[in-house]
């Protein structure tokens, strides 16, 4: 199996601080990779990048072997790579079930289609609204569909980010912190699902994450970040045996 | 004091004009979270074209569209830059255009009329022998069908995947383009829209008036049309609509207040005053409006109502 995401020597800079410095990196297709580090080491950052929200200084992002660095978040998310935010993004003033639905393309999304084809696109939502539904269910958050999306706890909105995020049927997903301030029981759940879903439909995974036990028992492969480099990266033994990660671990403590 | 019955038919007919420029505004601020501070330019636009080509016997229907495409279009133009602003620096940048494009109306006398702008607009509608009252009667029925005309649009755009993706946009713009969503796109054709309704709106204000000048197109049109959508409720159409009734009742009843009580103070000045006091009275203690924005889904809008009617009247008829 060939590779689904690399990049070449990725910076990013903000102002005199190098936030993501000379980032090399290979995530494997149908893989679930871990990216972790210390607060502050460039993690989120690093998903900026790769989703176009920034542009990188320098360096080369390809994805399924085209390159994408320079693209706006947009278009990136049409070549089916799709991420999720550290602090969920929920549209408060949606349901739940619309907070989903908003991820696809929809051919209601043109306003003539809005204004004078009706018919043609409320057939596409309603099988739409199936799939979400679907997708609520296997997040257990059916019961939840057609409530307002700010009566939410934190963790399930963790979760609406994740049901979003799969809507669309992305080839890879960028999960940043999917279980930050989510019970340790769910915490699991999510982890389960992850796996089942790389299982199911092939999706390559690249998480960030900061309970390292529980990562570690899910990946394939783990980066570790420190001050915007990369400083290790392998299977979870070697790194967890690696020097340099204790170090930065236990200085970071 | 005039006719009490037309002074209120005037004010019906000026709520029906001021609901479009509102709805125009809640579709560009209350649904997509841009801070349209121009709107009067859009306006001007509309009813200076059309003032031009009614005087040139145009029909209503031809000036009416040119005049709601001329002013979509500059307000595409406007648009393209201006997007690329932050929030309050649109706002600032679009007070100023509303100014720019008053002044170069005002000193260009080949343009429009300069600052006496152009009168004997004919109206639209020239049924003969009515009497005044009809002839109000008249206005207001085309004024109002293109009001409900404008309704219909926003209320068909506020309940599809367009209306959808336009609030993620006012709500996160960042997520929106996450999500696939071209955040520019999207603004920049809810803006032309927008200036095309009030160009609408411009056009019927200009045959209803007669005449066009400068001085109908100040700032204050502006403020009057925000604080009919921040009252009404942004993102709520009728809302929207609810708000120019009442800042329009509002104007004209405290207008009204001078002929009844002896008042020691200039009676636009105290307009002023309470208006501000409405405002701040409804923003303290509702600040969502006076409607809500509601939060349902596509799903449960109005055909959903009105198809459980359909079949009831259908089965009604049967039997
Ligand atoms: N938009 C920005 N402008 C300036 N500096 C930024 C910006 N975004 C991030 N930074 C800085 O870049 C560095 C890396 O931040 P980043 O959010 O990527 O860290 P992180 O690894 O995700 O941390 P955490 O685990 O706390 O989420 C930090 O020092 C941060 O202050
Ligand atoms: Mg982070």
């Amino acid at each position: 199996m060939g590779s689904i995401l690399n990049t070449d020597n990725l910076v990013k800079r903000f102002g005199g601080l190098t936030a993501v410095d000379k980032v090399t990196l290979n995530v494997e297709e149908e893989s679930i990779v871990g990216l972790i580090g210390p607060n502050g080491s460039g993690k989120t950052t690093l998903f900026n990048v790769l989703t176009g929200v920034y542009r990188p200084d320098a360096g080369k992002i390809f994805f399924r072997r085209e390159r994408i660095d320079g693209l706006q978040p947009h278009q990136v998310y049409i070549k089916g790579l799709v991420r999720t935010f550290q602090t969920p993004k929920i549209i408060q003033k949606m349901t739940v079930l619309d907070n989903v639905m908003l991820a696809v393309r929809n051919p209601g999304e043109s306003l003539l289609a809005a204004l004078f084809r009706r018919r043609r696109w409320m057939g596409f939502e309603n099988r739409l609204r199936e799939r979400a539904l679907e997708i609520l269910r296997f997040l257990g958050l059916d019961k939840h569909a057609y409530t307002p999306a700010s009566e939410l706890s934190g963790g399930q909105m963790k979760l609406l980010e994740i049901a979003r995020a799969l809507i669309s049927e992305p080839k890879m997903m960028l999960l940043d912190e999917p279980t930050a301030g989510v019970n340790p029981v769910l915490a699991y759940t999510i982890f389960d699902r992850v796996e089942e879903l790389r299982k199911r439909f092939g999706i390559t995974f690249f998480i960030i994450e900061h309970r390292i036990e529980l990562l570690m028992k899910y990946v394939d492969k783990v980066y570790v970040m420190h001050q915007g480099k990369l400083i290790a990266e392998g299977g979870p033994n070697d790194v967890m045996n690696n020097p340099d990660v204790v170090k930065v671990y236990l200085g970071s403590v | 004091m005039p006719d009490p019955l037309m002074y209120a038919l005037d004010a019906v007919a000026y709520a029906g004009i001021f609901g479009m420029l509102s709805l125009s505004l809640n579709l560009e601020y209350g649904y997509t979270n841009l801070a349209n501070f121009g709107k009067v330019a859009f306006f001007m636009v509309g009813a200076y074209v059309a003032a031009v080509m009614a005087r040139m016997k145009y029909p209503f229907a031809v000036y009416a569209l040119v005049a709601s495409l001329v002013a979509g279009f500059i307000g595409l133009l406007t648009s393209l830059p201006a997007l690329r602003l932050r929030e309050d620096f649109l706002a600032i940048t679009m007070i100023a255009l509303g100014e720019v494009m008053k002044l170069i109306v005002k000193n260009e006398e080949w343009l429009a009329g300069g600052v006496w702008g152009l009168s004997g607009i004919p109206p639209a509608v020239v049924v003969q022998g009515l009497s005044f009252r009809e002839r109000l009667l008249v206005q207001i029925a085309l004024i109002y069908g293109c009001l409900v005309a404008c309704y219909v649009v926003c209320e068909l755009i506020a309940k599809s995947p367009y209306g959808r993706v336009l609030k993620t946009i006012r709500e996160d713009e960042l997520l929106a383009a996450a999500y696939g969503k071209n955040v520019f796109r999207y603004k920049a054709c809810t803006f032309a829209l927008g200036s095309a309704v009030s160009g609408l709106a411009g056009a019927l204000f200009a045959q209803y008036i007669g005449t066009v000048s400068p001085y109908m197109f100040e700032p204050t049109v502006t403020f009057s049309v925000w604080m009919m959508v921040i009252l009404g409720g942004p993102a709520n159409n009728t809302g929207a609509v609810l708000g120019a009734f009442l800042v329009e009742g509002f104007h004209r009843s405290s207008r009204l207040l001078k002929d009844y009580i002896g008042l020691p103070l200039d009676p636009i000045n105290l307009q002023v005053m309470l208006t501000a006091l409405l405002v701040i009275t409804v923003v303290f203690y509702r600040p969502q409006g006076m409607l809500k924005e509601r939060i349902t889904p596509l799903d449960r809008g109005l055909l959903k109502k009105l198809k459980p009617m359909y079949r009831r009247v259908k089965t009604w008829v049967r039997s």
